[in-house]
């Protein structure tokens, strides 16, 4: 099932995988995951980092550690919709990432799923879990080969973040204008734990419908999510994400800066729950219409059950503004010039926290999507 | 092309939403030359430097301004940017995500991912813009920040023509000298000209100008000393320099 290096990958993968921005260099990361269609095809961590993480298909970790299998389908409900039901039925693995309490994974976990043939349909069950006082970033990257036309990927996720641990987990979808695309995540924070979600979507998918979900159960835990989205002609997207505050003292932040072009459509859904007298929620969704073919709605809900909870919520839509794009051609820049520009700062992912790496690598393929230079 | 002039204005009526607010201004600006503009609050100062740079919501009526010998009246503001006129921005827009140190690439059509000159980095520590290179554009920049930001991306252009809409408002005396020193250089070295708007006249001290205009009433007078002309305004108000004998006629008539 595995290989021993990155170089022993289908050629097709591999460079499918360089265009759409996973690095492949091995040497910048501490691990290295890629399942195709429906196949884990290489898992393999880095030695500097042996002793601190454990990566290995799903199916796999269920055999190694039996008491999985209590943990799976407790944060994502099996029953949730169709999809959840056919990932239960019928899934090919998915990524086991367990980050062993107190590591200090320098470097990003890196995992590719891809979908190589044509109308194939993804099914796979990911999880991880951030060990106890433990710090890791993991990027994850979800694509479809330009080659391959229609298909569909259903994922569920779900991750725990144990108490005090840090994760960092960026997801960056790249599928194709006949993709169907349902991931369904469920996350638990606990005690004085911290989960940053970052996720990019800046090409199109015929319909993307997916409301990742984190629990902040631990006194003084908290969950981010930010989100960078550039909806492309042709693309039907429903992106949510929602923090439920049980615990003391917890935290959340939702950020979403969302474009749309070309006659695409997003409901852009934010939702925080508060649940404790002491928990505190801020959600902020900022929209750009680039024309008039276009619908771009946010939806944000906010919903208290304590007295104590402080909730807020931005939400503005617009277009791009005409003093700036002056500005900058009074600069030197052309029209398009100046639109690209504005529409790359529009997408400033500096509030993700990244690290230089995967910052890098983001940056890349925002530069590619939006033409800057 | 020697004794063609840089800068000639005719009979320029422009309006702004619907009102017009600039109605027969008549100038001449020689090559290298350099002139203040002086006026009340609201007599069209920036209107005329916005119309000459081609800001949108200025609309000319009718006359024309023509920079090097032609009509650059239908002309955008990135075609005029690229004749080489350029303008530092009074209260100059902040834009969200996009860094200072990018947009002062894009002065010197430079990428993202070039690297500044040794110059080029000389330039900004000058301008003690060092430690705001990877802030946002003048995204809680004070006024001296940005009026430095603003004249620093000037003259990376290396503009032949360079507009500035009161360089010395909302500056301590320190930057005030630093900016009309830089700016002073430029002008002298590159021969470029310029226009410049001045409400308080400190910038009188730094740079010399060879003529003054004073804008009342959507109209203008030209006059051959700045210095002279500043004085009387100070003594007698905008309405006394009127009467001033001074006055240059060329471009009225």
């Amino acid at each position: 099932m595995t290989r021993e290096s990155l170089v022993g990958l289908p050629h097709r993968v591999l460079n499918e995988a360089m265009r759409v921005g996973v690095n492949v260099d091995e040497s910048d990361t501490s691990g290295v995951f890629f399942h195709v269609d429906q196949k884990t095809i290489y898992s393999k961590v880095g030695e500097a980092f042996d002793d601190q993480i454990e990566m290995m298909d799903t199916r796999d970790a269920l055999e190694k550690y039996p008491w999985l299998k209590e943990r799976m389908w407790t944060l994502v409900n099996m029953d949730k919709d169709e999809y959840t039901r056919e990932v239960a039925e019928n899934w090919s693995g998915g990524y086991f990432i367990y980050i062993k309490p107190g590591a200090r994974v320098t470097f990003p976990l890196q995992s590719c799923l891809m979908i190589t043939m044509e109308n194939s349909r993804q099914r796979v069950h990911n999880i991880i879990i951030a060990g106890e006082g433990s710090e890791s970033q993991v990027l994850t990257t979800c694509a479809q080969h330009h080659e391959a036309r229609e298909g569909a990927h259903l994922g569920v996720s779900e991750i725990w973040v144990e108490d005090r641990a840090k994760l960092s987990y960026t997801m960056v979808h790249y599928w194709s204008p006949e993709t169907v695309v349902r991931p369904r995540t469920g996350v638990r924070v606990g005690d004085g734990a911290e989960f940053v979600s970052n996720y990019i979507c800046l090409t199109p998918a015929k319909d993307l419908q997916m409301e990742p979900k984190a629990l902040c159960e631990g006194v003084g835990s908290k969950a981010v999510f930010n989100s960078v989205l550039y909806v492309q002609p042709g693309s039907h997207m429903d992106l949510g994400s929602w923090t439920v505050l049980n615990g003391r003292g917890s935290v959340t932040e939702l950020n979403t800066r969302a474009i749309t072009r070309s006659g695409s459509h997003l409901i852009s859904r934010g939702t925080i729950d508060g649940n404790n007298d002491d928990c505190r929620g801020h959600l902020e969704c900022r929209g750009l219409l680039l024309d008039e073919e276009s619908i771009l709605e946010a939806i944000p809900i906010l919903r208290a059950s304590k007295s104590g909870a402080e909730l807020s919520h931005e939400a503005a839509i617009g277009k791009l503004s005409e003093e700036g794009l002056t500005y900058l051609m009074s600069r030197g820049l052309s029209k398009d010039e100046a639109v690209s520009v504005l529409i790359r700062g529009f997408m400033d992912i500096s509030i993700m926290g990244l690290s230089s790496g995967v910052r890098q690598e983001i940056d890349k393929i925002i530069d590619m999507v939006t033409g800057s230079s | 092309m020697a004794n063609q002039s840089a800068l000639e204005i005719e009979n320029l009526k422009v309006k702004v939403e619907d009102k017009t607010i600039l109605n027969g201004i008549s100038l001449r600006l020689e090559q290298g030359e350099r002139s203040f503009i002086f006026g009340p609050n609201g007599s069209g100062k920036s209107t005329l430097l916005k119309t000459i740079m081609g800001i949108p919501s200025y609309v000319i009526e009718s006359g024309s301004i023509k920079y090097n010998g032609s009509e650059i009246n239908d002309l955008n503001v990135y075609e005029r940017s690229k004749l080489g006129i350029t303008m530092a921005f009074q209260q100059p827009p902040e834009i969200k995500g996009v860094k200072l140190s990018q947009i002062l690439k894009l002065c010197l059509r430079k990428k993202r991912t070039d690297e500044f000159s040794p110059d080029e980095k000389d330039a900004v520590e000058r301008f003690k813009l060092t430690e705001f290179l990877e802030r946002d554009v003048n995204v809680g920049f004070s006024g001296g920040e940005r009026k430095r930001a603003e004249t620093l991306q000037m003259l990376f252009l290396k503009p032949s023509l360079i507009l500035l809409d009161e360089p010395d408002s909302g500056v301590d005396v320190d930057s005030l000298r630093l900016l009309s020193e830089e700016l002073d250089n430029y002008l002298r070295t590159s021969k470029a000209s310029s226009l410049i708007i001045t409400h308080k006249g400190d910038i009188l001290d730094y740079i010399r100008a060879e003529r003054a205009c004073v804008v009342m009433d959507g109209v203008n007078h030209c006059y051959p000393d700045p210095r002279t002309v500043y004085a009387e305004i100070r003594a007698g108000g905008y309405e006394h320099c009127l009467s001033c004998s001074t006055r240059v006629q060329e471009e009225a008539s």
